[in-house]
């Protein structure tokens, strides 16, 4: 980890492996934590730069100067953090310690030579550099450590030595994670910046990339939802690329950098030096266009005439880098080959391959390979949407892939990128814009040879690129020699030229346009005339009509053609199917390939179950609209009326599914309408989508997959239940009628049945339901309207009250009767009770609720009960009395109303012995029984409450809540009148 | 071949100036220019064939019969530009001697007699052209003469020639209220004479009142005293948005005869309503909302017959159907239907609700001025107090006989005609009362 920082301060022989902690405080100073003067600005690295200058000046240093320029310069290049805070760790070295130490350090690194005592600068000497980063010709690590006691912002939880980076999930620790002060790696942690130096192990990196392409499973960076980095084993097939591929491209370009391009080199020494230098060369100026993403980059001026052999140390560095680099590619691109070459590759895995790869393109040594792969990966995704075009409905829905709704986000792609390796944006020997026209172009003609209707629709093109369409099948071929002839060796404007020959050659980009724009009419007629067909059609005629002969489809289809104008191809699409459960035919539509991409199967079935179902209420209506002209109805007006309930019910519900089904057109056709782009794949892709909508719309307004699917037959029994109804009344049978009314009203409410397991379609539909209905609030008012209107007429005549007789046998049916009121006293009464008990003569008692008290009666009893020591036996009846009111009617007509209304009376006999056997029954009871479980506790006393047990702990202090007694109010008014006697006396006095 | 049309007939001075009116707007819904040629190219969803015959390829013919015993509006119709080109003058029937019925039921009546075979031959010759002819809509007014007296001899044949037709008539009453607004003393009589033809032949009777119309007219269009060019204006809208579900090929209700309006046969006369009621002329701006427009046309004051004050608490709707046009969202229906449900009596044995709310389509052409708009069609029995208040004018007026000696001078009227009449009004009325009863459908009927 951190190896040029390491190799900046220590160089390359001390590689100390240094703990966590001491490396993480090492960039506490950089430029994101610039050093800052007294006015707070930061210095800049010039600044510091020209201090050092000075500073070195002033201790006499001014040989070492360019040396430590040099060194600097170098550092910017590749490393403006690094750079800083070297800069700052010499300023901050002691003067003494810094001039001692580049006296000496420089000298041992032969960047400087003392001769009789006088230090120059060493020709061409150049510091060691790994990485980018040249060693430092004195000596920081006094700083570095002294830093490190100084300052430590951070106290690390724990011993860091130790740390473990990931733990066992493959996560980053967070202990690991707070160590990094660093601003740079926390960035690059938390928001996934990827690390612009590669501070992170490539070496893992590479590894497990060309692992993942040789098939193996591979350990990769991913990022989880709380952005953190982990590793996890996962196969090609699953892995997505979204966040990876960003860290990746950045860091593959940088893949010059790695020990590993190195350890490459070192295996193939017997390389050609004029190839390495063209490598070389090639090399620079492609890492001058990644690093100029970075900053300014400074040009190296190089010779590169390709006689002289490479004598210069650093340019063999770089060719060795260089070298590594190229292999590495290689290596890359020949793996991915045998990969792509295994046929059970699916279109994702190809296309993130070709995807993958082509980010090695942009080193240009690798494009003659890069080009092969791709001319390859090319070939293998045409093929496999040829053979798709081709292929029935189930595989091309592997194309439609929807945005699944699961927690765990795809990308959603559509059959149109799949089909475009060609349009990925970094593949320089094919521009973007060419990448569309061709593929646009392999796509559009493989529809036209497999389906003609693109080269019937008679747009106007140049005879010349007409005779190319002819040619079209063989597009691919046409593109290969065009693919292979690009020499990478020749000038990119030369390149460029080429490419534009080709174009002029294929047919333009025009054309392309026409064709789409042409297919998304082709589709939207096609939409058009299904709508309209399934919705409208049935007004105009029958089922029965179509299926007579020959001669009146044929008339038919030709009125759809000439009347409707509609297309005569999507006419003669029209076929029927034979239905038993229609009792009929079912219209189907038999379309074209192309056609049916976007008609599936299963939406021809829901328009072709709307249209049965509306032919379906056309019958009923038709037969309820002939029979209301039949003699019966002119007789009786109830069949009238079951005819016209039945009418409004059935017309209802189909004007409710019309209505839905209609507005969801309208809504489709301004989506329609509003698709933006007509001319492209896109707009196909959109326009399916829409439809898809649209059908699913209708499917829940005429409840086709809803309801379980039981909708239909149950319409139909209530279909042929009204025209059965309808005929009866025609044959003047008003029995049947009825009878088939009924077997209406049942099957509707089957209907509504069906429905309420859907509580959206149950809304539209519940208030055709009566019984529901008269359950609104909207109709027992109406209802109550009508009644007390109702009641207006009567007023109360006579009325009678039937008293409650005791009912209980001699002798409890005489004696004391105790009336218990709403209002009585229970202590009053009870008074009475044991004065009469006083009396060893008076057996029983019977208490009697009068007015409704029931519940008075039998809690009297119980108190009863409850005061008296002997064993009381009880006895209980219910009966009732009647009071009987009778209404006149103030007008004449209607009867005069009896009302009787009813109260409840209790009977409750307590007597002191207890009741003959032949009476006893099961109401019964006596105040002894102990067999009520809850009863012991009350009759053995209650617990001690605790509010009583506090108060007994010893407060001989009475309640001071407590009310004050008699004599207590006594004394206190006395005081009181005293007190006043008092306030007179002095106030007359002071007057 | 496929669409069923309709034709119309227009008889008497009134029915000829709505006529004008409604012709004026099919015109504007069809883009059909004064000439008759189609200037637009042609929707899907436009029906021209309707109510326009095709003559040539974009040449349309309104398929009108226009009658009338006096030339005056006639030849003020046909001398405007916007008509003259436009009808097919073989339909227009102008009696010869040009006087006119002289506000007389038993006039027109009996000139109509004369002259019924050569009327009945546009009529026929009208229907035969056209593939499939379902309906005949019908203007005329019941109070005056031509309009009352011929009109209801033309029914009669119609319903002759046509037994198994949708007659529909717009049948323009007296004012019953204030008789400032209305010049014919007769019109009790004209009335009751007219309305047994009404009770026994068409299917449905669109009942206007000009009372009702005057007041609307006076109250939306900002002016003291509306001319007859507002409200027919508005009628014309009336008869427009009824029929548009048919000329613009709804797949709810694609012809007249899915109209279930009239249950219970002599019961069919029917009040009519729009809102947002707008004078044409000025620009609207207010939005209205479906809310709106139902709770607006559920109020009886809206309804263009004068029953507003005679509304009797037992009063319920029998039918009803609500078109609604413009920018519907189907929940605001449905949620709509549920609140309303509440605000309507129905009779005491109906088990639903009386009222259809319909989504009715709009002219392709024209941009409509409201967002959402109305009619209602409602057969109810709130027209009866109207009738009861005719016939007690009559009542006055036949106890003093009145003005008889016109009527009695007039060849083949009797007396006993007039009688006759006022039977079947009773009846009617009679049939009014028993509906709104609870054993409606089961009296006379023995258990």
């Amino acid at each position: 980890m951190l190896s040029p920082l390491n190799h900046l301060i220590y160089g390359v022989a001390q590689k100390q492996r240094r703990s966590l902690k001491e490396v993480s405080t090492l960039f506490l100073v950089n430029k994101e934590k610039p050093l800052r003067n007294v006015e707070g600005e930061a210095y800049t690295v010039d600044e510091l730069r020209s201090f050092l200058r000075d500073s070195m000046t002033n201790e006499g240093l001014k040989e070492f100067i360019p040396v430590v320029d040099n060194i600097f310069d170098r550092l910017a290049v590749g490393d403006e953090a690094l750079t800083y805070f070297a800069l700052v760790a010499t300023l901050s070295l002691p003067r003494q310690t810094f001039v001692e130490s580049i006296q000496a350090r420089s000298i041992a690194q032969g960047l400087m030579s003392l001769f009789r005592d006088k230090y120059s600068p060493v020709l061409y000497a150049e510091p060691i550099t790994i990485s980018g980063v040249p060693q430092l010709a004195w000596d920081i690590s006094s700083v570095v450590e002294k830093t490190l006691a100084e300052v430590s912002p951070l106290p690390p939880p724990c011993d860091l030595s130790e740390i473990q980076a990931i733990n066992e999930h493959g996560l980053l620790t967070s202990e690991y994670v707070e160590t990094l002060s660093c601003e740079a790696l926390m960035q690059s942690v938390r928001k996934g910046k990827p690390l612009k130096y590669g501070y992170f192990s490539f070496d893992d990196y590479l590894e497990s990339l060309s692992e993942l392409f040789g098939g193996k499973s591979s350990d990769l960076f991913q990022k989880n939802e709380n952005e953190e980095f982990h590793l996890l084993p996962c196969r090609v097939g699953d892995w997505t690329m979204a966040m990876t591929s960003a860290v990746l491209g950045q860091e593959i370009h940088i893949a010059g950098k790695l020990q590993k391009a190195r350890r490459l080199w070192q295996k193939q020494e017997n390389l050609h030096s004029t190839v390495a230098h063209r490598l070389c060369f090639e090399f620079v100026l492609s890492e001058i266009r990644i690093f100029s993403e970075f900053g300014p980059v400074k040009y190296y001026a190089y010779d590169f005439s390709m006689s002289t052999a490479p004598k210069d140390f650093y340019v063999r560095e770089k060719s060795k880098i260089l070298y590594d680099l190229a292999k590495f590619h290689l290596q890359l691109l020949q793996s991915l080959f045998q990969i792509v070459e295994d046929p059970s590759l699916t279109l994702i895995s190809l296309q993130e391959i070709a995807r993958v790869a082509s980010l090695s393109s942009l080193n240009r040594f690798s494009r003659k390979p890069w080009i092969k792969l791709d001319n390859f990966l090319i070939r293998r995704i045409s093929s496999i949407v040829s053979t798709a075009l081709t292929c029935s409905d189930a595989d091309l829905e592997g194309f439609f892939i929807e945005e699944p709704q699961n927690q765990m986000k795809r990308e959603w792609v559509s059959i149109w990128q799949r089909m475009s390796p060609l349009r990925l944006p970094t593949s320089p020997n094919i521009g973007p814009t060419l990448a569309s026209y061709v593929s646009d172009l392999v796509i559009a003609f493989r529809l036209a040879a497999t389906d003609n209707l693109i080269l019937q629709m008679g747009y106007t093109a140049p005879s010349e690129q007409l005779s190319l369409l002819e040619l079209l099948p063989y597009s691919e071929e046409r593109l290969e020699p065009y693919l292979e002839d690009v020499e990478y060796e020749k000038d990119r404007r030369y390149l460029e030229e080429c490419i534009q020959v080709q174009l002029d050659k294929l047919p333009s980009v025009q054309i392309i346009h026409t064709i789409w724009k042409s297919f998304f009419e082709e589709l939207r007629k096609m939409f058009f005339f299904v709508y309209h067909f399934f919705t409208k059609a049935h007004h105009h005629f029958s089922q029965e009509e179509w299926s007579k002969n020959k001669k009146s489809e044929m008339k038919l289809k030709g009125w759809l053609i000439g009347e409707c104008a509609f297309d005569r191809k999507l006419v003669n699409a029209i076929s029927l199917r034979d239905d038993p459960m229609f009792g009929g035919f079912r219209v189907m539509l038999t379309l074209t390939k192309t056609m049916s991409m976007f008609m599936r199967r299963r939406f021809v079935s829901c328009y072709s179950f709307v249209n049965s179902l509306m032919c379906l209420f056309r019958r009923s209506l038709h037969s309820i609209i002939e029979a209301k002209k039949s003699e019966l109805l002119l007789i009786e007006s109830q069949p009238r009326f079951y005819l016209h309930h039945m009418y409004s019910v059935v017309f209802a519900i189909r004007a409710k599914m019309m209505g839905l089904v209609s507005s969801a057109w309208h809504i489709f056709e301004k989506k329609l309408a509003s698709i933006e782009g007509v001319g492209s794949p896109q707009s196909l892709k959109e326009a399916y989508v829409h439809h898809r909508e649209f059908v699913r719309s209708v499917d829940s307004a005429v409840m086709f997959t809803t309801c379980r699917g039981a909708t239909a037959p149950i319409i139909k029994m209530m279909v042929d239940s009204t025209v059965d109804c309808a005929n009866a009344c025609v044959n003047d049978d008003a029995i049947s009628a009825q009878a088939h009314y009924d077997k209406f009203l049942a099957n509707f409410h089957l209907f509504i049945e069906q429905c309420r397991m859907d509580r959206d379609t149950y809304k539209l539909y519940s208030r055709l339901d009566f019984e529901t209905s008269f359950e609104t609030p909207g109709v027992s008012r109406v209802d109550l309207k009508s009644a007390q209107g109702f009641m207006e007429h009567y007023v109360p005549a006579a009325e009678e009250f039937l008293e409650a007789s005791n009912p209980f046998p001699a002798p409890y049916n005489e004696g004391k009767t105790m009336l218990v009121n709403r209002n009585t006293k229970f202590g009053n009464i009870l008074q009475v009770v044991r004065e009469y008990f006083k009396d060893d003569l008076n057996r029983f008692v019977v208490f009697k609720s009068v007015d409704g008290a029931t519940d008075k009666a039998i809690s009297c009893v119980e108190v009863f009960k409850n005061q008296t020591k002997d064993p009381l036996y009880q006895w209980t009846k219910l009966t009732t009395a009647k009071k009987i009111v009778n209404w006149k009617c103030l007008t004449d007509g209607p009867r005069d109303i009896r009302a009787t209304i009813e109260f409840p009376t209790l009977f409750i006999v307590v007597s002191r012995d207890p009741f003959p056997g032949d009476f006893s029954c099961m109401s019964m009871q006596c105040s002894m029984d102990k067999e009520v479980p809850f009863r012991e506790e009350i009759s053995g006393g209650r617990p001690p409450r605790k509010s009583q047990g506090t108060r007994s702990r010893g407060s001989k202090t009475p309640n001071k809540w407590g009310r004050p007694t008699m004599e207590q109010r006594k004394e206190q008014g006395a005081k009181k009148t005293e007190l006043l006697r008092e306030v007179d006396r002095q106030t007359a006095q002071g007057n | 071949m496929v669409h069923g049309e309709l034709m119309t007939v227009h008889v008497g001075q009134c029915g000829n100036q709505l006529a004008q009116a409604f012709w004026k707007s099919m015109c504007e819904e069809h883009r059909i220019d004064e000439r008759g040629q189609t200037t637009t190219e042609r929707d899907f969803n436009d029906i021209k064939e309707m109510l326009f015959y095709q003559a040539d390829d974009n040449h349309y013919v309104p398929r009108a019969v226009l009658v009338d015993l006096e030339p005056r509006v006639i030849n003020g119709m046909m001398q405007s530009p916007t008509f003259s080109n436009l009808f097919n003058t073989d339909n227009i029937f102008l009696s010869d001697h040009g006087g006119g019925a002289g506000n007389n039921w038993a006039n027109g009546y009996g000139q109509g007699r004369e002259v019924q075979e050569s009327i009945m031959d546009i009529i026929v010759r009208e229907a035969e052209n056209a593939d499939n002819i379902e309906g005949v809509l019908f203007t005329h007014s019941v109070s005056g003469g031509t309009g009352s007296g011929t009109g209801s001899l033309i029914l009669e044949r119609l319903r002759e020639c046509f037994p198994k037709k949708v007659i529909e008539t717009y049948s323009v009453f007296a004012n019953s209220e204030d008789s400032s607004t209305t010049d014919v003393v007769v019109h009790p009589y004209n009335w009751v004479l007219s309305m047994q033809r009404l009770i026994e032949n068409p299917d449905h009777v669109v009942v206007l009142d000009n009372a009702a119309l005057h007041r609307l007219a006076a109250g939306k269009f900002k002016t003291e005293t509306p001319t007859f060019d507002h409200i027919n204006s508005l009628v014309a809208r009336i008869m427009s948005t009824s029929t548009a579900p048919y000329r613009f090929n709804s797949e709810i209700v694609p012809s007249i005869r899915y109209l279930s309006l009239a249950p219970f046969p002599p019961m069919h006369f029917i009040q009519a309503g729009i809102s947002p009621v707008v004078d044409p002329n000025q620009k609207f701006t207010r939005k209205t909302s479906v809310a709106d427009v139902t709770r607006f046309l559920l109020k009886p004051t809206s309804m263009m017959v004068s029953t507003a004050s005679r509304v009797r608490p037992n009063d319920c709707m029998i039918s009803a159907y609500m078109w609604l046009q413009g920018e519907i969202d189907p929940i605001q229906m449905i949620e709509t239907e549920h609140n309303i449900d509440a605000m309507i009596r129905r009779p005491p044995f109906y088990m639903t609700s009386p009222l259809q709310v319909i989504n009715a389509p709009l002219s392709p052409y024209v941009k409509p001025q409201y967002k959402v708009s109305g009619l209602l069609l409602n057969n109810s029995t709130s027209v009866a107090p109207l009738f009861e208040d005719l016939l007690g004018k009559y009542d006055k007026l036949r106890s003093k006989r009145a003005f008889l000696d016109r009527f009695e001078k007039e060849d083949h009227f009797s007396l006993e005609m007039m009688d006759e009449a006022v039977h079947s009004v009773q009846d009617l009325l009679d049939e009014y009362k028993a509906v709104v009863q609870k054993d409606y459908l089961t009296r006379g009927v023995p258990h």
